[in-house]
């Protein structure tokens, strides 16, 4: 089994680990993107469509040896996908536990923006979705993962709502947590 | 979670093929190969992905994963293992090899020592283990 430990010792070499990172880069792109594409829009030609691209940059895209996708292809496809695309520098511990868990699965619960809006209220209900309030809203978990839920009854639990209260709404503090999956949520 | 395990086939003696296939390349061989498998378990259906390959005719029997490098110079590498597979969302690697513009294995009877391994194993020779 190919441990944790075991890849850390690889990524010792840094000729190594920069090569390893950057393979991994591209081919977990056009997993991703390969993953979405049969998941949403069955065909490259519909996410060309979609994403305004020709269909042989879909392919391309999709192809885990290609290395030339840019930002802008990315983009547009994760526009065509109706999703958002985040890049961010990671330290190689969380790319080796990226790879380790890497999974179709994983990439087909990624909501679109209209399931995520569509599912809005149920989350909002659940106290995870507050437009109304100051406070960043706490990041939706992708795929099943389970998230919390405070059981504890606060004041906007009792009182009614209305457009004077909206305003001072905030998320509820921590208290006894339940775990829900995700998937289950409207 | 992984969709699949790699596993890689042993020889009586105690020496495993695969194992001593990679050892012998650069890291940028190796972490090609090691990224490709990364990417590989987590896709379930390994006859539609490039990174894969079924092969036929002389060679039925096998299945070679498919890696490159681009840079400094266009190298295609192609370690194979048993397929179909014998155990369910299990690949047994058998041996490695790099494969020249005009076909030519390196090492030349790469595949033929592949289909051989797999003989032996079928006929309980040798062992298999987790690849690391």
């Amino acid at each position: 089994m190919i441990t944790f430990k075991g890849v850390w010792q690889k990524l010792s070499d840094k000729q190594y680990r920069d090569h390893y990172a950057l393979s991994l880069l591209k081919r977990s792109v056009a997993f991703q993107i390969k993953t979405l594409r049969k998941k949403h829009c069955r065909t490259q030609a519909v996410l060309a469509e979609k994403s305004e691209l020709k269909q042989g940059v879909i392919s391309r895209a999709e192809d885990q040896e290609y290395g030339n996708l840019t930002f802008n292809t990315v983009g547009r496809i994760a526009a065509g996908l109706d999703m958002a695309f985040i890049g961010k520098f990671v330290p190689f511990s969380e790319l080796i536990r990226f790879s380790g868990n890497l999974s179709e699965e994983e990439f087909k619960n990624i909501l679109t923006f209209d399931e995520e809006n569509a599912a809005q209220p149920a989350l909002e209900a659940l106290g995870l979705f507050d437009f109304s309030s100051a406070e960043e809203p706490r990041s939706l978990p992708i795929g099943p993962m389970p998230i919390e839920v405070d059981d504890q009854p606060s004041e906007r639990d009792t009182k009614p709502q209305d457009a004077a209260d909206a305003a001072d709404q905030r998320i509820p503090p921590r208290g006894e947590r339940r775990l829900y999956n995700v998937a289950h949520v409207g | 979670m992984s969709a699949w395990q790699i596993k890689a086939y042993w020889l009586p003696g105690g020496t495993c093929p695969i194992q001593d296939w990679y050892r012998a390349q650069d890291v940028q061989v190796q972490a090609e190969f090691d990224a490709t498998l990364g990417t590989l378990t987590a896709t379930v259906d390994w006859t539609d992905t490039k990174s894969f390959g079924v092969l036929k005719r002389d060679h039925v029997g096998l299945g070679e994963i498919r890696f490159g490098l681009e840079k400094p110079e266009k190298r295609r590498f192609r370690p194979v293992g048993i397929w179909p597979p014998i155990a369910e969302w299990e690949f047994i690697l058998l041996a490695g090899c790099e494969k020249q513009r005009n076909g030519v294995l390196i090492p030349d009877n790469a595949f033929t020592l592949a289909l051989e391994y797999k003989r032996r194993f079928a006929e309980g020779e040798g062992r298999i283990d987790d690849y690391v």
